[in-house]
């Protein structure tokens, strides 16, 4: 008897939970805002670093630079990105002295935020040497 | 009776707010979960992306160090070459502040983190080995990294000879390896010796040198001499790094 008389309002708290639930659940699903860190400056410097540390493997990067190779390397660079994007690229030695003669770059900026990455870029020759690459890059958005 | 019938109505009420409080505080946990992961995952992206910077130099300033020690060079370039790149990788990370540490491997057989093996074995090693510790301080992320690099040049020979009368047919077969793996080599140089402790000769073209390159990384060299019983052969060999590695081994008559 005192059972049943506990057993009252169950179905209620049953029926309160679900719908909390309910409440709470469609509020996670409203979208959050992106996080901050992630803007098209952020997206630009990692695909900077992406391209030269894939042209860097087995010490292609500077191969090319040693060679001057300056034409190639702006193929290369164009070949990585994608042609919304603008890049100009130069090649330091260690005492930050410009290496490349002539502008390895696909044109004018496309827009007015431009991004610069430098990249470090030790050679496999025998005579060893470090050179920095400094890329800028541009999109439209 | 009215009263009676009030306090009906509002007998479950504590219950669904205590029902709503913990439903709140199980899906606050979830979420609190959910955005944990993401934020792992996200400073474990960027951890790989900045790492993936710094690896291609360290390689490369490996390679370049075991290149110049092989070809003469002084063993302390590998830490010289090494603290350069350190200095220079400081001052000119992007993100943050980072910091390039490196212990060249010093365990048996190594010393200064170099290993050379240029025995009679008919196995040839040039390697060199460094740990590095990469430390990592962004406005969004820090994080600590260590890493080994290694770079082996691995050289086997194996040598038989037939006999022709005076003249003997002697086939080389070479195979050169980086990091356990076939591959090519820049050029071969073949040297045969046919007395004990006699002058090491170079095979040429009076010796109808031929080299039969199959692709990967095991070259076939035969050339033909005149000896008495005994012939000890080495193979001098430039990798594609220009990493230098030699051994000999004795010819087995066929």
């Amino acid at each position: 008897m005192k059972l049943l008389k506990d057993n009252k309002g169950q179905i209620r708290i049953i029926e309160a939970f679900f719908a909390s639930i309910l409440i709470l659940s469609s509020v996670a699903l409203i979208p959050s805002q992106p996080p901050v860190e992630k803007t098209n400056e952020s997206v630009l410097n990692f695909k900077a670093q992406d391209v030269l540390a894939t042209l860097d493997r087995n010490g292609f990067l500077s191969k090319l630079i040693e060679n001057t190779s300056w034409t190639a390397l702006k193929k290369c660079v164009e070949s990585s990105l994608s042609p919304a994007i603008w890049f100009n690229l130069t090649v330091f030695n260690e005492n930050m002295q410009p290496v490349n003669d002539i502008p390895i770059s696909n044109g004018s900026p496309i827009s007015e935020k431009i991004t610069a990455t430098e990249y470090v870029c030790a050679s496999a020759g025998t005579n060893y040497r470090i050179y920095i690459i400094r890329l800028q890059l541009a999109s439209v958005t | 009776m009215k009263r009676k019938s009030v306090n009906r109505r509002t007998s479950g009420q504590a219950l669904i707010i205590t029902s709503l409080v913990i439903a709140m505080l199980l899906l606050s946990t979830v979420y609190y979960v959910f955005e944990i992961q993401r934020n792992v995952s996200k400073s474990e992206t960027t951890a790989d992306s900045t790492l993936k910077t710094v690896k291609p130099s360290t390689v490369n300033t490996i390679v370049s160090a075991l290149a110049n020690f092989t070809n003469g060079g002084e063993r302390e370039v590998l830490a010289s070459d090494l603290s350069r790149l350190s200095s220079t990788t400081e001052n000119h990370f992007y993100g943050g502040q980072c910091h390039l540490q490196f212990t060249p491997l010093n365990l048996s057989p190594y010393q200064d983190g170099i290993w050379i093996s240029w025995e009679n074995n008919g196995l040839g090693i040039s390697s060199a080995d460094v740990n590095f510790v990469f430390n990592f301080s962004g406005p969004t992320a820090t994080y600590y990294s260590e890493f080994e690099t290694n770079v082996t040049t691995m050289l086997t020979l194996e040598g038989t000879y037939s006999s022709n009368g005076a003249e003997k047919n002697v086939n080389v077969t070479c195979t050169v390896y980086n990091e356990n793996e076939p591959a090519l080599a820049n050029d071969i140089a073949m040297l045969y010796q046919n007395e004990t402790d006699g002058p090491w000769i170079k095979a040429d073209s009076t010796n109808s040198l031929n080299m039969i390159d199959y692709g990967n990384g095991t070259y076939l060299v035969s050339f033909k001499i005149t000896m008495q019983s005994f012939l000890q052969v080495s193979a001098n060999v430039h990798d594609l790094r220009d990493i230098f590695v030699l051994t000999n081994t004795t010819c087995i008559g066929v």
